[in-house]
């Protein structure tokens, strides 16, 4: 591991100890307050003070430690939690985030981000102890301890810990340099003596400047808890040999650190006596019977009365033994769980490589067929059986809950509301929805648009709520749901819904419309997703500039989605944000037209219908299903198809032959035909991006390989319609609403 | 310039020579059959599966300003490889035959001349002479920006 390595863990934790601060601190302000919430929240604040101090990200600590500080006094009820000061703590919490993100010199360097610093802990300080920065220090060690040490401590402040380092001895390889460890430990207490071992000290010929030679034996005085000194070493553990003893360590204790260690047991003995964590007499008869398992107190009771403190601190306590291996159990729980980081890198490699399965898989199943030999059909049969297996397995690895991105709104919701003096419950809905990772990570930014603005446009003031008769608390409702293949994000508000008319006025205004045009409500909701369109009537920092919505919608669409507004004045709107399961791997159904091949994703297809059964209705595009009438499209029309070669040989030959078969697709509420000239029933496809070049080609969504290595195109049923009625309009073909659906 | 050799795949297109730093290509694949994709200018032949990977092809010919090349027999596609800022990106050319690969050294390279090659200028990294005939060189990041066919593209669909 290299030391950016290292800083990286640092980050990752860092950042997960201020998100798991902010989910608290959102409790915290919803009225939920125990013990455990304060605790959690200091935990993870001077979890981050720590790891900052081994790095010496001296910004973070000082500012930290403050804060830190101000959470104690909570925690001991020293200080009442009251709105104001989880304000103020939410305010840190960010710039702890701020810092976090910045070196100590970018930090010097900065005079905005000092003024920050000074700024809050100025707001701190009616929360802080008003003693000077040194009691400050004082009362944040003393009360740091956990309260089971507690028990034990009848000399305050001379808590002895005995700390065996023998770290690594690739250790400053790794960019970790001992001696800052053991300045780290000077800020959790006092070190009452150290002895380096350097026993391992080879001859200079032999001596390498990078590797470290030296043990450490310290002895420290300190009131922190196990876990606060545990955690200084928490990036060289894992190949080091660290031993720490605790103030209540029995002799055992000691007599297994000792044979634990390759030095001579007396030399050892001496060094223990040395750092004052043993005294000479009870050395000497432990190490005389080194079997007998005496605990300390035994000892104590026959050591003379001049013992050091050290001594009286060892009292053997089974409930402090116990209240350690409790803490140490709830440790070692919390981080490790039941997951594993895995570089996403990795997992996309993994996902490529079973695409290639998958194609392979469908070559041979094609070749199997060919053979007509019964065995090896069916041995291809379980073995598309478990390619498919794990396929599915694979996909379901890079599939996250949408709660973690639903979570962060909590947070948006509650500053918004503030600045906007509105009064807003968020709802969420359908948290454990699971989608593709590389879906959540850019569905961020359009759903933070459609939530500001809902609050912002979306919800009436408290007075006009009111005035309403509504609830004074208006409500914002995030949901997530599978609908036919599909994933549902559902943005919803009960607040005045879309002014149809302003949106009207202002199309008009910015010459997006003309003045006679009609428009179906769906279409003129739409509007908004247009550059540059705002019908707020002031622009306030939080929307109303008209860029985002187009954003939204770009955003949506590149993730294969779609996106839906209803809304009803008065009632509220609600933004419906469609998108595919899985980008990857996609089941699809293989269809022909003019000798180009073609996939229509399995998901957004109903039936499909022999095309010469039906009659076209007055000559227009549209057939009656069942009574309802479909608009279809043709595909060798909308793409302009000519037919190959190839095809132009067979189709000679099967003319008269030549049936039209059209697959009625259905997206979102709209359903429509595609006509094609074959269907060659279901495959599993990988996704193969067509690449940059390709970008502004409307209704195809990606290519495919087939089993025979012929390459096959992945339709995109909502871009295609929007192409036919493109075409349409173009044309002025004078049906202008055979294709039912105004808005794709 | 500094005075130094480079090497170049030389391939022919309507017996026109021309020439292509080798850096940028990758291998040279007989032509096997194309597949058209929909609604596309005449530039982009299509596309091929190239070991799994779905690669596009260049009428190299068409994006010169020429006719479009005849295919027959002998037709090869040259793929290449750009790395350009944003990503790497895999193409191939359609060209009538691949020559050969030959050391030309920098002093040897001419500017392009400001007109009168019936080419882009901008297209033109020099050109050079060998055994009487011209070799146009070819800038591949310039004639094959991936960004400007992306533009050539749009503006054809619109």
């Amino acid at each position: 591991m290299s030391l950016d390595a290292i800083l990286q863990t640092f980050f990752v934790e860092a950042q997960e100890h201020l998100e798991s601060m902010e989910n608290m601190l959102l409790k915290m302000d919803e009225g939920e307050c125990d013990d455990e919430m304060l605790n959690d929240i200091f935990r993870s604040a001077h979890t981050i003070k720590g790891s900052a101090g081994i790095f010496g990200l001296d910004h973070i600590v000082n500012f930290t430690h403050v804060v830190e500080n101000v959470l104690d006094r909570a925690r001991d009820k020293e200080i009442e939690i009251d709105t104001d000061l989880i304000n103020v703590i939410f305010k840190c919490r960010d710039h702890m985030q701020s810092l976090v993100g910045v070196t100590l010199d970018e930090f010097n360097a900065q005079a905005d981000l000092q003024k920050i610093d000074n700024d809050l802990l100025t707001a701190l300080a009616p929360w802080a102890s008003t003693e000077n920065i040194e009691a400050v220090k004082q009362t944040s060690t003393a009360t740091e301890s956990q309260p089971e040490n507690k028990l034990t401590d009848d000399g305050g402040t001379d808590k002895l810990w005995h700390i065996s380092l023998r770290l690594s001895t690739d250790c400053l390889k790794n960019g970790m340099d001992p001696l800052s460890f053991i300045k780290f430990l000077t800020s959790l207490g006092e070190i009452k003596h150290i002895e380096t071992i350097i026993d391992n000290f080879p001859s200079l010929d032999n001596f390498d400047a990078e590797t470290l030679y030296f043990a450490y034996e310290i002895a420290l005085q300190s009131d922190a808890s196990l876990e606060e000194i545990e955690n200084t070493f928490m990036f060289v553990q894992d190949d080091s040999d660290i031993t720490i003893l605790p103030p209540s360590a029995t002799i055992g204790d000691y007599l297994a650190l000792i044979d634990k260690l390759p030095e001579e047991n007396q030399r050892l003995g001496d060094i223990l006596v040395k750092c004052g964590s043993l005294t000479r007499h009870t050395l000497e008869q432990a190490l005389a019977s080194p079997s007998t398992e005496k605990t300390v107190s035994e000892q104590a009771v026959t050591d003379q009365p001049d013992e050091s403190p050290a001594e009286e601190r060892k009292d053997p306590n089974a409930t402090i033994n116990a209240a350690l291996t409790k803490q140490k159990q709830a440790k070692s729980q919390a981080p490790e769980g039941k997951q594993i980081r895995i570089d996403s890198s990795r997992l996309d490699h993994l996902i490529n490589l079973i695409g290639e399965l998958v194609i392979n898989q469908q070559r041979i199943e094609l070749l199997s067929k060919d053979s007509k030999n019964p065995q090896l059909i069916e041995a291809v049969d379980d073995f598309d059986n478990f390619t498919n297996q794990i396929r599915d397995a694979a996909l379901s690895l890079r599939m996250v809950p949408i709660g973690g991105t639903f979570q962060r709104f909590k947070r948006l919701v509650r500053d918004t509301s503030q600045e906007l003096g509105k009064e807003v419950e968020l709802i969420i809905d359908g948290a454990d929805t699971e989608l593709d990772r590389l879906m959540v990570e850019k569905l961020g930014d359009p759903l933070t648009h459609i939530v500001r603005n809902a609050m912002d446009h979306g919800l009436e003031s408290t007075e006009d709520r009111q005035a309403a008769g509504k609830n004074i608390k208006g409500q914002l409702k995030l949901s997530a749901y599978h609908e036919g293949g599909h994933i549902v994000i559902a943005i919803s508000d009960d607040g005045n819904g879309i002014n149809k008319v302003r949106i009207r006025e202002k199309a008009i205004e910015k010459g997006i419309i003309n003045n006679d045009s009609q428009l179906s409500d769906n279409e003129l909701f739409h509007l908004i997703f247009h550059p540059g369109f705002s019908t707020a009537e002031t622009v306030t920092n939080l929307s109303g500039r008209g860029v985002g919505m187009d954003v939204v919608k770009r955003n949506v669409e590149a993730l294969q989605g779609s996106i839906d507004i209803s809304s009803q004045t008065g009632l509220g709107s609600e933004f419906k944000i469609r998108l595919p399961l899985t980008l990857a791997i996609i089941d699809g159904f293989h269809v022909e037209a003019k000798g180009t091949h073609f996939i229509i994703p399995q998901a957004t297809i109903i039936e499909c219908i022999d095309l010469s059964n039906h009659q076209d209705i007055k000559g227009r595009h549209c057939i009656n299903l069942r009574g309802d009438m479909i608009p279809y499209l043709n595909m060798s029309e909308i793409f302009n198809l000519a037919p190959s070669q190839k095809m132009k040989a067979a189709d000679h030959m099967t003319r008269h032959t030549a049936k039209r078969e059209l697959v009625i697709v259905q997206f979102g509420s709209d359903v429509a035909g595609i006509a094609v000239d074959r269907l060659n029933g279901e495959i599993q496809t990988v996704v193969k991006p067509l690449g940059p070049i390709f970008k502004a080609l409307k209704g195809i969504g990606g290519s495919s390989l087939l089993g025979n290595g012929e390459i096959a195109f992945i339709l995109d049923v909502p871009q295609l319609i929007e192409l036919a009625i493109a075409n349409e309009i173009a044309n002025k073909v004078s049906c202008p609403e055979s294709i039912n659906s105004p808005d794709k | 310039m500094v005075d130094k050799t480079s090497q170049f795949l030389t391939f022919t297109i309507a017996d026109e020579h021309f020439g292509m730093d080798l850096h940028q290509t990758r291998e040279i694949i007989e032509y096997a059959g194309i597949t058209q994709v929909p609604l596309m200018p005449q530039f982009i032949s299509g596309v091929i599966n190239l070991r799994g990977e779905v690669v596009p092809v260049i009428d190299l010919s068409v994006r010169l300003g020429r006719q479009p090349i005849t295919i027959h027999k002998r037709t090869c596609v040259i793929v290449i490889e750009l790395h350009s800022s944003e990503q790497h990106c895999v193409l191939g050319l359609l060209a009538d035959a691949v020559n050969e690969v030959i050391d030309i050294s920098a002093s040897d390279i001419e500017d392009a001349p400001a007109f009168g090659a019936k080419i882009r200028a901008e297209f033109i990294q020099g050109i050079a002479k060998k055994d009487d005939e011209f070799i146009v060189l070819l800038d591949a990041e310039k004639t094959l920006s991936p960004v400007e066919l992306a533009h050539l593209v749009e503006a054809e669909l619109q």
